[in-house]
């Protein structure tokens, strides 16, 4: 029988044993070089992407959030009680060292999404003035000055966002896309006791440009700054 | 702690009536995409996975044309019930 991970913690002072998790499951812990895994038993080789799973996953690490800062696996983490312990065991030092990252703190979801902003450049040249292959080279030349001018404007709407927010975290994930409406989604790790300073900050910001729409969300289980994997892997350069 | 499905604030001027449909999206977000992987040993059903996207971009979307949306949100297939019926 495999186990359902939901994620790793340093220490549990009380290690509630009523949660239900995944298949009605209840949640155990396995305790591992000082570490803590919370997992259920999981009879199925697949786990469903339901409603009801990805709740219960949540509402596991969230739980184990009351207490302390968890490292939360990825949902559908199903693995061997041997190959956890195996994991745990093997990444000892990378898992404390994130843990310590994490220690205290909790993340902070914000989304700006946009109506592309600024007015089109003006074209250099009528399209009934061109031929064929010139008006399509000049479509394409529009098309790149506009995609250039949305970075900028992209680019100074997560730079006046990072300043705005600087004071109150640790650390951050920013993902820009220019050329989509969900223009900027920010993942800020802060200290628990930071979270309304947070909320505050990011109210007044958006009362700064009202023509962004705000998507604030929080606390959230440190589920951007978890992985140590996904780190080693960008370091040497596999993809 | 308080539970970000009480906390999910959208911007000033939008009118986003289902809030239950947004803290979902946002778990979705967060529980799918992020986390402690161990290698090789993740296993999910990929088949709802497609609504899954559907449903963020329908979020993404519908933020600039909530009104519309709402008024229209017996024609589409939504996340919600895409996942209703999965479970």
């Amino acid at each position: 029988m495999k186990l359902y991970a939901y994620c790793v913690a340093e220490c549990l002072s009380y290690r509630d044993e009523t949660i239900p998790g995944l298949a009605d499951r209840l949640v155990r812990y396995i305790e591992v070089e000082e570490l803590i895994v919370a997992v259920s038993e999981f009879q199925s080789d697949n786990v469903g992407v339901t409603r009801q799973n990805i709740l219960r996953h949540d509402a596991v690490v969230r739980r184990v959030l009351t207490q302390t800062t968890p490292l939360p696996f990825r949902f559908g983490t199903l693995v061997t009680e041997e190959s956890l312990r195996s994991f745990v065991t093997a990444r000892r030092n990378a898992l404390l060292e994130r843990l310590a990252l994490v220690h205290d703190a909790v993340e902070m979801s914000v989304k700006i999404i946009w109506q592309q902003i600024g007015d089109d450049p003006p074209p250099i040249a009528s399209q009934s003035e061109l031929g064929v292959g010139a008006a399509f080279l000049q479509s394409k030349r529009d098309e790149l000055r506009g995609n250039e001018r949305l970075a900028t404007q992209a680019n100074e709407i997560a730079e006046w966002l990072a300043g705005g927010l600087q004071d109150l975290i640790r650390k951050q994930v920013v993902n820009i896309q220019p050329t989509q409406k969900l223009v900027i989604a920010g993942s800020y790790l802060i200290d628990r006791s930071s979270e309304s300073g947070f909320r505050g900050s990011v109210s007044q910001l958006e009362s700064q440009r009202p023509e962004l729409h705000f998507l604030t969300s929080g606390p959230w289980p440190p589920y951007t700054f978890a992985n140590i994997d996904l780190e080693f892997e960008t370091q040497f350069g596999v993809s | 702690m308080s539970s970000p499905f009480d906390q999910i604030i959208v911007g000033s001027d939008v009118e986003f009536a289902d809030d239950a449909e947004l803290s979902l999206l946002e778990t979705l977000d967060h529980v799918l995409n992020r986390g402690l992987v161990i290698a090789g040993e993740i296993t999910i059903a990929v088949a709802d996975v497609d609504l899954i996207f559907v449903g963020l971009n329908v979020l993404v979307s519908s933020v600039e044309t909530a009104n519309e949306v709402l008024r229209e949100r017996g024609k589409r297939p939504t996340l919600s019930a895409g996942l209703t019926e999965a479970e």
